[in-house]
């Protein structure tokens, strides 16, 4: 590879191939794709990093990575909100798709080695931290608790409801869920998610905790957690800003004096906690 | 409803909503309290009903709901373990604005109001400590009905 070739590389989407569709819910999708044929494998993702998808023709956009699967394939759960969005939820099987990365700071998953944990996820928040929930199922200690909070709109809207099912029986964790609305048809848990905090059975100041969401709702959830006991550097948030270039070159992703496509999207929580009171960002 | 099991003082402490009562304000209160159990869909109170009870949940959830016409009930919030169901017995007219209604099997301590009401008028610490905690409650399901309007999970646009 040429000099030109190495610093353009960052910046060139490798062609990839989708070869799952699976609908999560009326707006979103998760995609599995492989690179195409003749194509390197871009590298593999640590958890809670990103990729720029794109959608030929229509736009990029950062996306996290929501599994890894055999030969090199990778998932991303993707929320039809936008033209880019929407132009990736219409992608079938067969289709080809740009793949820029991975980039960022993912989750410091080393932090947890001998800790009660607590995932905490609001909406498409539960993507990012799929991965971490496959570590903590493969990487299983004995006398660990592993507590998944999962807040959504509706019922209807919650992602991933087959692997809820499944990590509800795996040994060691346990699945808590809460909508914000419902009907008499949903017999489980009705409010905002950080209601669920308070009903946690770990040891609070040897538990981690993993946060991804809208970011309100990280506020809220970082402060109820730090209420319970949590030790604030012991909570890890996923930021979210306006990422283009996913290089730290041209300051779109800026929050403060960071750049969320460089220096995260995963950082501690008193890394952000002063910035989340911001107005002005 | 299964009735008339009277409380000892130390299971009220052992609630969320009252732990660390003073031992003298939960033998006070034990004495207007009997534990109820109610089954899947069985109702604790009634929309428009008078509000002569509250509760707090040992086991179970509760739906705090609504009846809409054509839609059915809808759940605002539901109350768990440890958790205060009812707080309208402490405000004029004292008549239920909501529906409670269990979701599973649910064992709850049920506080006859107006024995709360004349107890806590005996006795100001009682009154400081229940209102106190009655306030936190309301505090919390307010912060957490404000944060469900936000609808922060709904379409950014």
């Amino acid at each position: 590879m040429s000099l030109r070739d190495s610093i353009a590389a960052p910046m060139v989407p490798v062609r990839y191939r989708v070869v799952e569709r699976r609908r999560e819910t009326h707006d979103t999708v998760t995609l599995t794709s492989v690179p195409d044929a003749g194509v390197d494998a871009l590298e593999e993702p640590r958890p809670g990093q990103f990729h720029m998808l794109s959608a030929f023709g229509v736009g990029e956009v950062p996306i996290s990575v929501s599994g890894v699967g055999p030969q090199g394939g990778i998932e991303h759960t993707v929320r039809a909100v936008g033209a880019n969005t929407e132009a990736l939820d219409a992608l079938s099987a067969g289709d080809a798709v740009g793949v820029r990365g991975p980039f960022g700071r993912g989750w410091h998953l080393d932090g947890a080695a001998g800790m009660d944990v607590v995932v905490l996820a609001g909406g498409i928040g539960l993507a990012p931290l799929r991965p971490v929930i496959q570590h903590l199922i493969e990487q299983r200690e004995e006398n660990r608790s592993v507590r998944l909070l999962v807040g959504a709109r509706r019922s209807e809207e919650l992602s991933f409801t087959s692997d809820l099912a499944a990590w509800s029986e795996a040994p060691g964790i346990e699945v808590a869920v809460t909508v914000d609305s419902a009907t008499r048809e949903w017999s489980g848990r009705v409010g905002v998610v950080t209601n669920l905090v308070e009903d946690l059975d770990v040891d609070a100041p040897r538990t981690v905790a993993f946060v991804c969401g809208p970011e309100v709702m990280m506020r809220f959830s970082a402060r109820a957690l730090i209420e319970f006991g949590l030790l604030p550097e012991k909570i890890q948030l996923s930021a979210e800003r306006n990422m283009k270039c996913a290089i730290a070159h041209c300051g779109h992703c800026q929050y403060g004096p960071l750049l969320i496509c460089r220096d995260g999207p995963v950082f501690d929580y008193p890394e952000l906690c002063e910035l989340m009171e911001v107005r002005e960002l | 409803m299964n009735q008339n099991i009277r409380i000892e003082p130390s299971r009220l402490a052992a609630t969320r909503f009252l732990s660390g009562l003073p031992e003298q304000s939960a033998t006070t209160l034990s004495a207007c309290a009997r534990e109820i159990t109610i089954g899947r869909g069985g109702f604790l109170a009634h929309e428009s009903r008078t509000a002569d009870e509250f509760f707090v949940i040992e086991r179970g959830l509760v739906a705090i709901e609504l009846l809409a016409p054509g839609r059915g009930p809808l759940i605002v919030a539901t109350v768990g373990k440890g958790q205060l169901v009812g707080w309208s017995w402490l405000f004029s007219p004292r008549i239920w604005h909501f529906d409670a209604v269990a979701l599973e099997l649910t064992q709850a301590i049920a506080f006859d109001a107006e024995a709360v009401r004349q107890a806590c008028d005996a006795d100001p610490e009682l009154r400081h400590e229940l209102t106190g905690r009655v306030a936190r409650a309301m505090s919390l399901r307010l912060e957490g009905i404000q944060i469900q309007l936000l609808d922060l999970y709904g379409s950014p646009s």
